[in-house]
């Protein structure tokens, strides 16, 4: 218990220099408020569509009750998403493995230790939606204290679930990979398949449960599949200790398997994946002069494809775009007037979002290391390594955009200009959301980490990154439903043209700080 | 010629190298010396452009590494105590971006790689993945990707770790000749016995100031580097 403890401080503390750039008290201060501030304005955001939400539920159905579980519902499934493919990078391959394995340590204490740190990035999340969630309630329905403190618990806990999912992905991808030859590609393959299937899945689901919902009737499903919310939604509307005291078992329960299914095999796994085969056909040793952008850029790549984790936070996105496509380009058939108006501003929204959901910029220069200083030694420019990285976000997404635009060129009713415009407001939006990631990524980055997803997951940067680019994806849509007499009168085409120039603009101050802040940046990087 | 005038560098309110002028001339292989934190590392990552520093000047053959840092960069190689490369790539692949930085032909990389890389006894790994590699390995490709392009200066942080004795032996060798054609070797360890086998000069550094730099005939005499050491060690307790 007493290893468990100090080794999860030690996580915890690492986690909250290493995220925010700094040894330094007054900078780790700093940061965190910086990220604090953005937390909130997003919670902020999140609550007024939820407050409206929930003032349409009273006039409906006299009660704000289903907020609770739309609440609910949304951040599982977003932390799903987000999250469940992150959790094998705590476990698996971290760089302090034997140093762990050769200390007198119980697995368990090390898996537990490894367990809490990934279910604090978890917690962020499902506190994004979550906490405005339970005010927005609050503030329509009577309080207790008792309520309050079911609602804090319930906070607590339910990302329980979300591991759960990110743990038993991992161990399965982990436990297949290590008995192949080429582990760290059969890791890459068969995440991204996973990630495809629940992504299916969550998006094949009947959407009528939401409706369903709204009305007070909790669907099946979520009754059966996610039990921890059903008692968590009852134990609140009630205030129930009995519907309490379910959720606290059920959320241990998960818990307690999440750890035991990674404890069973951890050091078989983590053995087998450590050992590299050397392959016995010897290839050809060439000597190929090339730019070195385009070795920096191969190097990208190869970073990219070689880590799970890595490769999942980047792909998302992309994959994103693909269906977020095909969904909206589907339920546009057929739709005309003002109703295309909307659906063309929710494009605009939906399809930034999932450019910029990730950009890997956000965490390339910590994905270097320590190896940023080899680069830094060498007579490379600041604006070629930079560059590089830019390069390999843009090549990335670019033909995942395309597909998608082919695919609501296919479908949508849209005339060829509104398209056109959409394609470069894309385009630009993607330049912004990944030099955007470049500086933030050079204010926090984050070298030492044991374990790939700490660079990935649990540095500043990619939370700023992703928070502003949410923001910023919404916008459009925000300030549609604001001023939507307004941008009416002024033609919807006018609208998408000054949003367009909002992020030229927005893109042209961007890049210039990256070239003179970020400049001075990476040059204090040690 | 490596020349270090007033250097001097901070963490918070710690002075990590404090005030420190050095010059190593063409052909020396000067060894680096002192205890733990004395300041060693950061002084080597200022000379090769990877930290800034609070005051002072770097010059490598009267090239600022401040003002003109690529100058200064293309005429060195830096090798870390423990060399973090790029495990997806493939040795040769490594290589070959080294080389591509320093702007190599395809023919000078080809003769160097295959000399350094063959006497090192890495050669016919280069084709495999960095990730494969042992330790000792990963610091034969990283001792190749310095010598690569025949450095003017050659900044080197423990390089014999993880070294089998044969390529032990080689390197020594090869540090030898480059130095016997002029270039400049600064060698940071704490292995001092090989220090004074090989270097002609040493400067021992403590809390971040430099006690001593002279020829290794003039600093230990007729005992040994280690004895040396210790005594001025001792000298700073008392």
């Amino acid at each position: 218990m007493k290893n468990t403890i100090n080794l999860t401080k030690i996580y915890f503390k690492e986690s909250l220099s290493n995220s925010f750039n700094s040894t330094n008290k007054r900078s780790i201060v700093k940061n965190v408020l910086y990220f604090i501030f953005l937390f909130i304005f997003i919670a902020l955001c999140l609550g007024y569509s939820l407050y409206n939400m929930a003032i349409a539920q009273m006039q409906l159905y006299g009660s704000a009750s289903s907020i609770i579980l739309i609440g609910l519902l949304m951040s599982t499934i977003m932390v799903i998403m987000m999250t469940a493919f992150d959790t094998q990078g705590y476990f698996y391959k971290s760089k302090d493995y034997e140093i762990l394995q050769s200390l007198p340590i119980k697995t368990t204490s090390v898996v537990t230790a490894k367990y809490l740190s990934s279910y604090m990035m978890s917690f962020i999340y499902n506190a994004m939606i979550g906490i405005p969630t339970f005010v927005v309630y609050f503030y329509f329905e009577q309080i207790s204290a008792l309520a309050i403190v079911i609602a804090v618990f319930g906070l607590i806990l339910l990302p329980a679930f979300t591991q759960l999912i990110g743990s038993l992905l991992a161990w399965v991808i982990n436990i297949i990979s290590s008995k192949m030859k080429n582990k760290n590609i059969m890791r890459s393959i068969l995440t991204i398949l996973f990630l495809i299937l629940l992504y299916v899945f969550i998006f094949s689901a009947d959407t009528t449960s939401f409706t369903d919902a709204f009305v007070g009737d909790i669907p099946l499903a979520i009754k059966i599949i996610l039990p921890q919310i059903y008692f968590l939604y009852n134990s609140v509307i009630n205030v129930s200790l009995l519907w309490f005291l379910a959720f606290v078992g059920i959320s241990l329960l998960f818990a307690i398997i999440s750890i035991l299914v990674v404890s069973i095999s951890y050091k078989k796994i983590n053995s087998a994946l450590n050992i590299s085969i050397k392959s016995k056909r010897k290839g050809k040793i060439y000597y190929k002069k090339t730019t070195i952008f385009s070795t920096l850029l191969k190097k990208e790549a190869k970073t990219f494809v070689s880590s799970p984790v890595y490769l999942m936070n980047g792909i998302i996105g992309p994959i994103l775009l693909i269906i977020v496509a095909i969904v909206i380009g589907s339920g546009m058939k057929g739709v005309s007037g003002l109703s295309l108006n909307i659906y063309a501003v929710i494009t605009m929204s939906l399809l930034t979002l999932s450019i910029g959901m990730v950009p890997t910029t956000a965490v390339s220069i910590s994905m270097e290391g320590s190896k940023l200083f080899n680069l830094k030694s060498l007579p490379i420019k600041y604006s070629t390594i930079i560059l590089s990285k830019i390069s390999f976000n843009l090549l990335l997404v670019f033909p995942f955009l395309l597909i998608a635009q082919i695919i609501l060129w296919i479908i949508n009713p849209f005339e060829i200009g509104v398209c056109v415009l959409l394609f470069f407001y894309y385009i630009i939006s993607l330049i912004l959301y990944v030099s955007f990631g470049m500086l933030m990524n050079l204010k926090m980055p984050r070298l030492k980490w044991s374990s790939e997803t700490q660079a990935v997951k649990q540095g500043g940067s990619m939370l700023i990154t992703m928070i502003v680019n949410l923001v910023l994806s919404f916008l459009p849509m925000i300030i549609y439903f604001l001023f939507s007499t307004q941008i009416l009168s002024m033609g919807i085409v006018l609208y998408m043209g000054l949003m367009f120039m909002l992020n030229v603009v927005l893109a042209i101050i961007v890049i210039s700080l990256l070239f003179t802040i970020g400049k001075k940046l990476f040059n204090k990087i040690q | 010629m490596l020349k270090i005038e007033h250097l001097t560098k901070k963490y918070g309110d710690k002075i990590a190298v404090d005030d420190l002028n050095l010059t190593v001339e063409d052909g020396q292989i000067c060894a680096f010396i002192g205890h733990n934190g004395a300041g060693k590392t950061t002084t080597l990552k200022a000379i090769a452009g990877i930290m800034g520093f609070d005051n002072g000047k770097i010059s490598i053959n009267d090239i600022d590494i401040q003002h003109e840092p690529m100058k200064a960069k293309m005429q060195l190689a830096y090798l870390p105590d423990n060399p973090d490369l790029y495990e997806h790539l493939k040795g040769i692949e490594y290589l070959n971006f080294i080389a591509d930085v320093f702007g190599l032909s395809v023919e000078e990389r080809k003769k160097n790689i295959e000399e350094f890389a063959n006497r090192l006894e890495i050669y016919k790994d280069l084709t495999e993945p960095i990730s494969s590699y042992s330790h000792g390995m990963k610091q034969k490709i990283a001792l190749v990707s310095a010598l690569i392009h025949k450095p003017k200066l050659l900044l080197l942080d423990e390089p014999f770790v993880g070294l089998d004795p044969i390529s032990s032996h080689q390197f020594k060798m090869i540090l030898q000749e480059l130095a016997d054609n002029g270039a400049t070797i600064f060698y940071s360890t704490h292995v001092l016995d090989v220090a004074e086998k090989i270097c002609s000069h040493v400067a021992i550094i403590k809390q971040g100031k430099l006690i001593v730099h002279d020829t290794m005939e003039n600093v230990k005499g007729m005992s040994s580097l280690e004895d040396i050491f210790l005594e001025l060690e001792n000298e700073e307790h008392n």
